[in-house]
């Protein structure tokens, strides 16, 4: 493995772990945000089979 | 020909509605919100009404999406998409992405006046169960045990007729009363002007208020006629199931059952229960029986027989001929134990795993799997363990983990597949190593100290744990509660849906794939044919209606019914023999 293939590797390794933390951020802030109202919203009365 | 992927496969899934309005006081009934989704839906496929005693359409790629309702008068109501009948795990993947993004996007712009999204979960915050079933096409029975199935259903072919004619005069009775209610309720109105509160407990919301809830009737009176009918149908539903236990998918439902029950750890979706606690599976906890009809006394089986008796009871009351198809010797075996799946890994080896699992069986390749001593006890166990050491008790006094089993039946698997010579399809290969793949991450996830661990993003339920535990620390039960159900929205915002926008969880099927599920139906298949009569007469001047038997073309006795059940044997050109896979792929699943 060349010098350059283990910085891309790297680079992308990198580039993965900030969008997982710029989409744990995102689901933090946004789950929040009238969790309650959500909740109500997505309620299915006597459910399904 | 070997015996790997050989048979019918199909999903139904049910989607919660969430519905935000623009207009707070103009409520909307969630039958009202489908008829939309199904207008818009209109404007994007070819469909036809189905011929049902439910309501339904059915698309020119041979699947199905229903109103489904426990009790809509009451405000229950749920969309029903149910894949065509395909060939293969993968298949059955891509019609099911096709229908989730077509559902997904038919609810986008069905309502002007809000935002209606659909949510692929199954359990809201109140507890309410709904979900996914598989159905699988199976050998129901052989040799006495098919020939006790059919005398029986001979014998109670005459509870069957009391039955519907019990039903048509239940009919009757609730026509009488809305005759003697009006008759009543006019010289009130005459005379005082009337009251609504009189006028909503006679007559229900959708006479009254014009809310459309799909049944015209009032809450009271809905409660009154689901009491009345389950009593009515009680003893040809006891009678049946009797037969059904004695006679129905014995092998397959005893030696399956330790499968199922520990399937949860790879196609779990994960869940945050009551008690604020993690669950592996979103249905499992409230499953809590092996063999019932689903939801007939407050029952939530494993194996689910329902359809036989709504077959029995309605599909045949409507047309006789119906009841004629029971008497085949491979039915539909449906389990109602999976959960609904975001991810793609997830849902190709819930059913990847279960159709090989079933195939070793009818081949006689797996005989005496370990018997679990209390399989709903064990399961329950299975579902609140996501550090998966509970060790479950075996009928022989021993014990063993869920990995530990499902571990037995993908070796048994293995050796099934090793002794087919040659006929055997790749994705079977490709089946056999994403298993092993998956219960290897999990066997060493207590150990690991990756971040995020192995198998983030490709199944659901260590995906949804990873996101609850980092970005619901310090939150309240209903926060995650929130990130638990919108992890499973169909829309841009959904959890699971930036996963996949990120790179996060690895997408098994292309666009080009799905977009050609979403307007043709699989090869070889009854949906084949379906298919091809929904989109030659769709838009001709004959009405055409669609079922799962039948494609009915015109009215009344003239109309032209082409029964289905004569199509779909899967042609040879779709096996490639073992020797010829050379180029079997390793690193990905897209075939072409």
């Amino acid at each position: 493995m060349t010098t350059d293939t283990i910085r891309t590797e790297e680079e992308k390794c990198a580039s993965a772990t900030e969008t997982l933390a710029a989409i744990v951020t995102t689901v933090k802030r946004d789950s929040k945000q009238a969790a309650k109202a959500y909740l109500e919203e997505t309620k299915v009365p006597h459910g399904g089979e | 020909m070997s015996n790997v992927f050989q048979r019918l496969v199909g999903l139904e899934t049910e989607y919660a509605i969430r519905f935000h309005s623009g207009d707070p006081d103009t409520p909307h009934s969630k039958f009202r919100l489908y008829e939309a989704l199904i207008a818009s839906l209109y404007c994007r496929v070819l469909a036809v009404p189905a011929k049902h005693f439910k309501e339904g359409v059915f698309t020119a790629n041979g699947g199905a999406v229903w109103f489904e309702a426990e009790r809509p008068a009451a405000g229950g109501g749920l969309v029903e998409g149910a894949t065509p009948e395909c060939r293969g795990p993968r298949e059955v993947l891509i019609y099911q992405r096709a229908q989730d993004r077509l559902l997904a996007e038919s609810a986008k712009s069905a309502v002007t006046n809000g935002d209606m999204v659909l949510i692929k979960n199954d359990r809201d915050a109140h507890d309410n169960v709904y979900g996914a079933q598989e159905n699988y096409e199976a050998t129901f029975a052989s040799g006495w045990r098919l020939f006790l199935w059919r005398a029986g259903l001979v014998a109670m072919f005459p509870l069957a007729v009391l039955t519907w004619i019990g039903i048509l005069l239940s009919v009757v009775v609730t026509i009488s009363y809305f005759v003697v209610a009006a008759l009543c309720y006019l010289p009130f109105q005459l005379l005082t002007g009337g009251r609504h509160s009189v006028a909503l407990f006679l007559f229900g919301s959708d006479l009254v208020e014009g809310r459309e809830t799909c049944i015209h009737i009032p809450v009271w009176l809905e409660t009154t006629l689901q009491i009345g009918t389950r009593l009515l149908t009680a003893p040809l539903a006891l009678s049946l199931y009797v037969l059904l236990q004695a006679t129905g998918f014995c092998r397959a439902r005893r030696q399956l059952l330790p499968f199922l029950v520990t399937r949860p750890v790879i196609a779990g979706a994960g869940m945050i229960g009551q008690d604020g606690n993690f669950y592996v599976s979103d249905k499992g906890p409230s499953i809590n029986c092996v063999t019932g009809f689903g939801g007939m006394v407050f029952d939530r089986p494993i194996f689910s027989m329902g359809h036989f008796f709504k077959a029995v009871y309605a599909d045949s009351w409507f047309a006789p001929r119906n009841y004629l198809i029971l008497f085949a010797q491979r039915q539909r075996l449906q389990i109602a134990i999976g959960d609904s799946n975001m991810c793609d890994t997830a849902e190709y080896l819930r059913v990847g795993t279960t159709m090989l699992v079933l195939d070793a069986i009818e081949s006689g390749a797996i005989r005496n799997p370990p018997n679990l001593a209390r399989p709903i006890r064990a399961l329950h166990q299975v579902c609140r363990d996501a550090s998966l050491s509970n060790e479950l008790d075996l009928s022989n006094g021993s014990t063993t983990t869920a990995l530990g089993l499902q571990r037995f039946y993908l070796d048994a698997c293995r050796t099934f597949l090793d002794k087919q010579v040659d006929d055997v399809p790749q994705e079977a290969d490709e089946i056999i190593r994403l298993w092993d793949q998956a219960l290897s991450s999990l066997e060493n996830m207590s150990q690991s100290t990756a971040d995020p661990p192995a198998m983030f993003g490709s199944l659901d339920w260590v995906t949804k744990k990873y996101l609850i535990d980092k970005a619901g620390q310090g939150s309240t039960w209903e926060e995650k509660k929130k990130i638990d159900i919108r992890y499973h929205e169909l829309s841009p915002e959904g959890y699971h849906e930036l996963l996949i926008s990120g790179g996060m969880s690895p997408v098994l099927v292309t666009n080009k794939e799905i977009d050609r599920a979403r307007r043709s139906a699989p090869a070889n298949s009854p949906a084949t044919t379906r298919g091809h009569y929904i989109r030659e007469f769709a838009d001709g001047d004959e009405p055409v209606r669609a079922n799962w038997q039948h494609v009915v073309i015109g009215r009344g006795w003239k109309a032209k019914v082409v029964p289905l059940a004569k199509f779909g044997r899967p042609a040879d050109k779709t096996r490639i023999p073992r020797s010829q896979q050379s180029n079997v792929r390793t690193d990905g699943l897209h075939l072409d």
